[in-house]
């Protein structure tokens, strides 16, 4: 019964990973479920839903329709969908029962865009993974297609001068999404020009262009895994990590140019690079609760005088420079480790809250995510980039001590 | 009424040999029901004049809940029920769950509660590929489980992966082993391989089918061989067999 879980809610899967990929763009995107994975996609992993226009549907899976591999009346209701809306792109995006039995997917796209003439792609999402590998999935896909509908990206180095793409800042990755608009700011006045932030305000126009640009900014893990793909496939290199606090920008800045000029990638977190100096209350333990690559860059941002464990609720990725990364794959274990005596200040979403036994002495600080709690917490999302998080805690150990 | 699911490798003569035995079972006055457990949806083309009967899953597909069990149900040769359980296409779909889809539909409309058959004999494809094809086996449908197949290398592999899963679900309670029935080819000493093979499985050779084209004679009218040559030497192996099949499901001690 490891898996069982009493007070927190099932983390976001991957077909929302994929539909947050897809809600930004002109797309006719179709969740084949018989109806609660939509639900629980636009219901609750996805914020942008309510009062937007976009052209998420659910196909109305039934159980004759699986048995009898019924592909059809799938392909009739995008047909008929097409002609009305004039999407720019089809996304059939998987769920549990037809992945099961095998559905081809992709062939059904490729069977639709054969009589639409509008690029579809299949995402052969399980619902039994994470949002990050969905969001990688998907992305796969729609580069895939863009290579194969539009022609591979003609290398021309005048246009990719200083530009970049912002990967994994989805609102699954970062629910305060105030925090991307500023990275992407900061860089812009450094001389930088963003071409895509992928899932977040982009187009299929700024989607083909992202494979000519100069370096890749992975934010989180599901930015690194699609970091990684276009490094692999278009030679673009990235700097992973998110530089919370105000110093870190500037260390993120200089490790940024040293990407590009080594045309190498690199890990904001990774050593050499420290980022805050010299704390005197050395002995704090902090446990950070959610995604590894955030949890990392928080740790690096904290620098000399935290001792910073990543509890990975996600999965822990072994190819991340990650020596501090912890594996959290259930409610037990994120219920022990929030309590371990060894940490004085948690890290987490608000929701993990409840877990703690009721004479703990940590300082809590909240950091919502939308994947972990939905909407519950969202209006308690607070801006990250600007803020020294070793200056806050220490505030909110004071406090805590004067009680 | 007694439920037996009769399995074995794809195209050993599972159909033909249920066929005839659900139609000498019905001279001997029996109320049979063959259910075709098979996207096929052969199994009762012989008990039905070689016409294909509507399929279970394609009525539910067309009529939705306005289904009746007359849309599914056909009566055959000597009054035998015929069912077929239908599936998808090949390479689409789910077979398996076609198969469970089925079975809760004619339980949903009280089908043996309807027709009070004596026997009901489920004609299972091949192997057991996944948990849909054990259905038979499992609890609350068939009672036995008898296995056709000749002395070829693989239809007593697939012989003894049915086997197999049924001892698999032993602890379970449900369907036993019954035996197998030899539908002969003629392979040297096959007499002696399969009878050596049901051993090795605990079981025994309930019937030696013999190979005879009678049984081709009658399929090319569409009848099995009982109605269309019931004079014929292969009709009085066929009414032995049944004979046996009564023997056999009436000293059988269910666990």
């Amino acid at each position: 019964m490891a898996q069982l879980c009493m007070y927190l809610p099932p983390f976001s899967p991957d077909y929302s990973g994929a539909g947050s990929i897809l809600f930004d763009l002109n797309a006719l995107t179709v969740m084949h479920d018989a109806g609660g994975c939509t639900g629980n996609y636009t219901g609750h992993d996805e914020p942008r839903w309510y009062g937007s226009t976009a052209t998420v549907f659910c196909s109305a899976l039934r159980m004759i329709d699986v048995i009898m591999g019924n592909d059809e009346k799938l392909k009739e209701n995008v047909l008929e969908a097409v002609n009305t809306l004039k999407p720019e792109l089809i996304a059939l995006i998987g769920s549990p029962v037809p992945m099961v039995i095998g559905m081809d997917l992709k062939g059904l796209a490729h069977e639709i865009e054969n009589e639409t003439g509008i690029p579809t792609i299949g995402i052969e999402t399980t619902g039994t993974d994470y949002y990050d590998i969905g969001i990688f999935k998907a992305a796969k896909a729609l580069f895939e297609k863009m290579d194969s509908f539009y022609g591979k990206p003609v290398s021309d180095s005048s246009n990719k001068a200083l530009s970049f793409n912002i990967l994994g800042a989805t609102p699954l990755d970062y629910e305060y999404s105030n925090d991307i608009d500023s990275l992407q700011a900061f860089l812009e006045k450094e001389g930088y020009s963003c071409t895509m932030r992928l899932g977040y305000g982009y187009t299929i126009s700024e989607l083909r262009e992202s494979r000519s640009s100069l370096v890749n900014l992975a934010l989180s893990h599901s930015g690194y895994l699609v970091a990684k793909y276009m490094e692999e496939r278009y030679g673009i290199p990235y700097i992973c990590g998110f530089p919370f606090g105000k110093s870190a920008q500037d260390t993120y800045l200089k490790i940024l140019r040293e990407v590009i000029n080594t045309k190498t990638s690199g890990f904001f977190f990774e050593s050499p690079f420290t980022i805050s100096q010299g704390k005197d209350d050395s002995d704090i333990n902090v446990l950070f609760v959610g995604d590894q690559i955030i949890g990392e860059s928080m740790k690096a941002s904290l620098g000399a005088g935290y001792h910073v464990s990543v509890g990975c609720i996600f999965g822990v990725d072994k190819s991340l420079p990650s020596d501090s990364a912890i594996a959290l794959p259930d409610e037990d274990a994120i219920q022990e480790a929030i309590n371990d005596e060894a940490y004085d200040v948690v890290i987490a979403d608000p929701i993990m809250k409840q877990l703690l036994s009721g004479d703990n002495k940590k300082v809590f600080v909240s950091f919502p995510q939308y994947t972990v709690s939905g909407d519950i917490h969202f209006k308690d999302a607070k801006s990250f980039l600007g803020v020294d998080i070793g200056s806050l805690i220490h505030s909110q150990l004071t406090q805590k001590a004067a009680i | 009424m007694k439920k037996v699911a009769i399995y074995g490798k794809g195209g050993i003569g599972k159909s033909t040999t249920t066929s005839n035995l659900s139609a000498a079972l019905s001279q001997m006055g029996l109320k049979v029901m063959q259910i075709g457990c098979d996207p096929k949806s052969d199994s009762t083309k012989n008990l039905m004049g070689g016409k294909r009967i509507p399929t279970v899953l394609d009525q539910i597909a067309k009529k939705g809940e306005n289904l009746s069990l007359e849309d599914i149900t056909f009566e055959g040769y000597g009054g035998v029920i015929c069912v077929e359980s239908g599936g998808p296409t090949p390479g689409i779909g789910c077979a398996g769950r076609g198969i469970i889809t089925a079975f809760e539909k004619l339980e949903e409309l009280h089908a043996f509660e309807v027709y009070e058959p004596d026997i009901v004999l489920y004609d299972v494809l091949g192997d057991v590929v996944c948990g849909g094809f054990a259905m038979p086996i499992r609890g609350g449908y068939a009672d036995q489980v008898m296995i056709v197949t000749s002395g070829e290398m693989m239809a007593l592999f697939a012989a003894d992966n049915i086997s197999r899963a049924i001892r698999n679900f032993g602890k379970r309670g449900y369907a036993q082993l019954a035996g197998y029935i030899q539908n002969s080819r003629n392979v040297e000493n096959e007499d002696e391989i399969v009878s050596k093979a049901a051993g090795e499985n605990d079981t025994e050779v309930l019937y030696i089918v013999p190979r005879d084209s009678a049984v081709q004679l009658a399929e090319s009218e569409g009848k099995t061989v009982i109605e269309a040559l019931p004079e014929s030497e292969m009709a009085d192996r066929y009414r032995e067999l049944a004979a046996k099949f009564v023997e056999v499901i009436n000293n059988a001690v269910l666990v």
